[in-house]
């Protein structure tokens, strides 16, 4: 019955999400047949002149989601190394209950912070380099990195804590210091429990969209000359989200090209959240 | 009570031993020795501290909260508790082997070497020796010889078992500490056990905890009691294994006795 009804749910859940693809396939199917493969490697974005290549865009999200992991992902498992394996249990759960909380203000609240407190600072701190302003993709990745941080501590305290009592204390009972211990026997046995929470950090980290909105700057065409300098991080930057969050959308639904266009970035974005997402639920539920 | 143990060398002794947990106290009085050579079995209901006192030995007992320890416990004469002394050492010192066998999650071989190899510097040929040594000393070397780069978790738990006390082997340790170490074990496995423990008294003194009372009175060469009295785990009664178990003495120690033969 169980087996029955958790099959009945999944296909259901597999089903709606295949729903919406293909809805977001259907409506962007204009934009596949006039681009072809150039919608995903063109460098330039001009709906005026019909030209859609959403390469910048997808540069955009990566550029962020990497910085913000790069951040936060040492971090997170720091933190959560120590919560996990040096604080008593009491104080432990007393800080992870404020941590969870963390995980819920609303995304525009970081984004106000962000223009509050960040943007400034990075326009400060980086002065050397001459940027434009504070709206950078680095200060959308660092702004990314503080609100994925909650949750990649608790999901890696998770993955930690599922590591059973009796393996540390067999070895430290052989004479391995408590380093020792979390490096050779707890964080090896964490691995895939650490590598889940980091993909699905990676997931909120591409969907986020308000946050970023308002610190990105939403600079279209913006990649980097060669593919590898880092120079555009500090530049204003668009990603598939902040570009679908902007006023261009509501533009686009009267004119099909540029609809389908706009619905296409919505398959990339689903695409690639998905991904992430599945790929870390797979690992989480194989490491329980 | 105190029990003198002339001609033979003490190797782990403990005096006036007080355990608490938080406000209540747990365990109090205990004044133990273990002469090198010789097996002494803890033996008592359950409940009554058994597994925490064996904990004092190697101060396992640090790595639960709200545990706290008085008294003294000597191992080769200087105290465990001595501030300059690092735990880490001693307990490489005193090994220590578990109810379940805990086996890490990497490959025979790896398991062996696993304390062993950050205590001192091996070579791969001094690695293979003594991998090889270990699983000879605890009769396993012909069952896994062909198989050393397979999983241990792949073993039976007679196995495991004996691959974790290889492990504790190979990091040489004076005393060895063993917490009911045959309670998951089928009759076999166990009485492979016994045989090891047997053979093995003479290079490491052996304290322990059973609640197999047949285990208790055939392997070790003394007994301590150790039960609850006004609510406190106490030693109610020691000495050689014949002695306690043909003529007890203490009402509790006969109750327990009633009660085991009695299921």
């Amino acid at each position: 019955m169980t087996r029955v009804l958790s099959w009945l749910l999944s296909a259901l859940a597999i089903g709606a999400f295949g729903f919406l693809l293909c809805v977001f396939l259907f409506q962007s199917g204009p934009v596949w047949q006039s681009e072809g493969t150039r919608y995903i490697t063109g460098v330039s974005w001009f709906y005026r002149q019909d030209v859609f290549g959403a390469l910048s865009l997808i540069y955009g999200s990566l550029a962020v989601t990497a910085v913000a992991l790069l951040l936060a992902g040492p971090l997170g498992l720091g933190a959560a190394v120590f919560l996990s394996e040096y604080l008593p249990q009491k104080a432990r759960l007393a800080l992870k209950i404020p941590l969870e909380l963390l995980a819920g203000i609303p995304s525009v609240v970081f984004g106000l912070l962000g223009i509050a407190l960040l943007r400034d600072w990075v326009y400060r701190t980086f002065a050397k380099f001459d940027p434009l302003s504070g709206d950078t993709l680095l200060t959308a990745g660092i702004l990314l990195a503080v609100m994925i941080l909650p949750t990649m501590v608790s999901l890696c305290d998770d993955a930690l804590r599922s590591v059973s009592g009796a393996q540390r204390q067999a070895a430290r009972a052989l004479g391995l210091t408590r380093a020792e211990t979390i490096w050779n026997i707890v964080l090896p046995q964490a691995s895939r429990g650490i590598a889940s929470a980091f993909l699905l950090s990676v997931g909120r980290a591409l969907g986020e969209t308000v946050a970023v909105f308002l610190v990105i700057g939403r600079q279209d065409n913006n990649l980097p000359h060669p593919w590898y300098s880092p120079a555009p991080l500090l530049e204003a930057g668009q990603t598939l989200t902040t570009k679908l969050g902007g006023a261009e959308t509501n533009i686009a639904f009267g004119d099909p090209l540029h609809w389908a266009a706009i619905m296409g970035l919505g398959v990339l974005l689903l695409v690639l959240t998905a991904g992430a997402t599945c790929l870390g639920t797979l690992g989480r539920r194989r490491h329980a | 009570m105190f029990e003198n143990i002339p001609c033979k060398n003490i190797v782990l002794e403990t005096l006036n031993l007080e355990v608490q947990v938080r406000e209540r106290t747990i365990l109090q009085n205990i004044s133990l020795q273990v002469a090198s050579g010789e097996i002494l079995g803890i033996i008592g209901p359950s409940g009554a501290g058994k597994s925490t006192l064996l904990r004092c030995f190697n101060r396992l007992s640090e790595l639960t909260p709200g545990l706290r320890v008085r008294g003294e416990v000597r191992l080769m004469g200087s105290s465990i508790y001595a501030p300059e002394l690092d735990v880490n050492v001693l307990r490489a010192r005193v090994g220590m082997l578990f109810q379940e066998p805990v086996v890490f999650p990497v490959d025979i071989r790896e398991n062996v070497l696993f304390g062993a190899r950050r205590l001192r510097k091996l070579s791969k040929g001094e690695q293979d020796e003594l991998v090889e040594s270990k699983l000879r000393e605890v009769a396993l070397w012909e069952e896994v010889r062909d198989r050393l780069k397979q999983p241990a978790a792949k073993l039976s738990v007679g196995q495991q078992q004996r691959l974790c006390l290889a492990r504790t082997l190979a990091v040489r340790p004076e005393v060895l500490l063993m917490d009911e170490p045959t309670s998951a074990l089928d009759p076999r496995s166990t009485s492979a056990i016994e045989e090891l423990l047997l053979e093995m008294k003479s290079r490491h003194s052996i304290v322990l905890v059973t609640h197999n009372l047949r285990q208790a009175r055939q392997i070790s060469d003394r007994v301590a009691v150790v039960c609850l009295r006004n609510g406190v785990g106490q030693i109610v009664e020691q000495g050689e294994s014949a002695a306690v178990f043909n003529a007890p003495s203490a009402p509790e120690f006969r109750d327990y006795l009633g009660q085991a033969s009695g299921m």
